[in-house]
């Protein structure tokens, strides 16, 4: 008990450095629930930390709405297909 | 092992030639194979990146053909997948690094360094803002923010340093599982999440000159900030 409370109150006093950096490996996931807790204490009393953390999640949700294009996009042209196909057939020494 | 257990080795030229041509046919299958299961995705990867279809076609064809040449580099357990989108972001790396040479042109990069573009600079060495941070992206519901955010972003992708650049684009944007990217960069998973956070950094930056938003001076001082509770038990 006492050494999460050590653990938790060495979280608060990070610096903001070290807030942003547990905040982005949370955008993955990859984040203990503990080290979140001490992020979103620290962000309602700095200002820039809220800021900046706020600008990666958007970017991130903005990054993965661009691969949902990439992944949706168009299909290799039928044209395009054929080439690399023949060229693929008639091995590298032939491009 | 006896010299009967040996693998035979071919010992004439005619075993030699089929040898070889069983070896360029089992390539080119390969080959045809990860054309069919990833020959779109490396096509819209190639082309979101390059917005030529020209190139974006030299990518993929350059692309199979490095990984016909490079076989054995697809390690164990790695995905397909993956592994050919690494090869496509270097040929598009090196696209870019002969387009940038022919068309001598002096794009500004930041220094790919130890604590990374988007970092040094903001932070104090204790760790702390050297200046507030600028009010942008803040509004998430706003489409005209969402609309200059995402045109930014597509430039940015283009001019922050490659090596970082494919970290977002297998990583954020095709959404490889990190496990797999640490395989085909051959990172520990650390080194991917470092690496990661640098490029993203090094993305926001570029994207905040990119929409002009200023930055602001600090109005609180590193030196009035918090201490380690750890020195002072």
């Amino acid at each position: 008990m006492i050494r999460a409370l050590r653990e938790f109150l060495a979280i608060l006093n990070r610096p903001c450095r070290e807030h942003t950096e547990i905040y982005s490996r949370a955008l993955d996931g990859e984040q203990r629930r503990i080290a979140m807790i001490g992020v979103r204490i620290h962000m309602l009393y700095c200002k820039s930390c809220r800021r900046f953390n706020t600008q990666m999640r958007r970017l991130r949700a903005l990054t993965s709405r661009l691969g949902d294009e990439l992944r949706t996009g168009e299909s290799v042209p039928a044209d395009v297909r054929e080439r690399i196909a023949r060229n693929l057939g008639s091995g590298p020494e032939k491009i | 092992m006896t010299r009967a257990d040996a693998p035979r080795q071919p010992d004439s030229a005619a075993d030699r030639t089929t040898a070889s041509s069983d070896a360029a046919s089992a390539r080119a299958s390969a080959a045809a194979r990860w054309f069919a299961d990833h020959g779109d995705l490396l096509w819209r990867f190639a082309l979101a990146r390059t917005r030529s279809r020209d190139v974006a076609e030299e990518i993929v064809q350059e692309t199979l053909l490095a990984a016909i040449e490079n076989m054995g580099s697809l390690r164990e357990g790695s995905s397909e997948r993956a592994w050919l989108l690494s090869i496509a972001a270097h040929k598009i790396a090196d696209h870019f690094r002969r387009a940038r040479r022919t068309a001598s042109l002096d794009q500004v990069r930041e220094p790919d360094t130890a604590s990374g573009p988007g970092i040094t600079g903001i932070f104090t060495a204790s760790g702390f803002w050297t200046r507030r941070i600028a009010p942008w992206g803040q509004r998430e519901n706003d489409p005209g923010e969402t609309a200059e955010l995402l045109a930014a972003l597509r430039t940015c992708l283009d001019s922050i340093s490659p090596s970082l650049a494919e970290v977002i684009w297998l990583r954020d944007l095709l959404e490889v599982p990190g496990d797999e990217v640490c395989k085909v960069m051959s990172l520990t998973p650390t080194n991917l999440w470092t690496r990661t956070h640098r490029a993203r950094s090094a993305l926001r930056l570029c994207v905040e000159r990119a929409i002009g938003a200023a930055p602001q001076p600090t109005d609180r001082p590193d030196s009035s900030r918090q201490t380690d509770p750890s020195r002072n038990p």
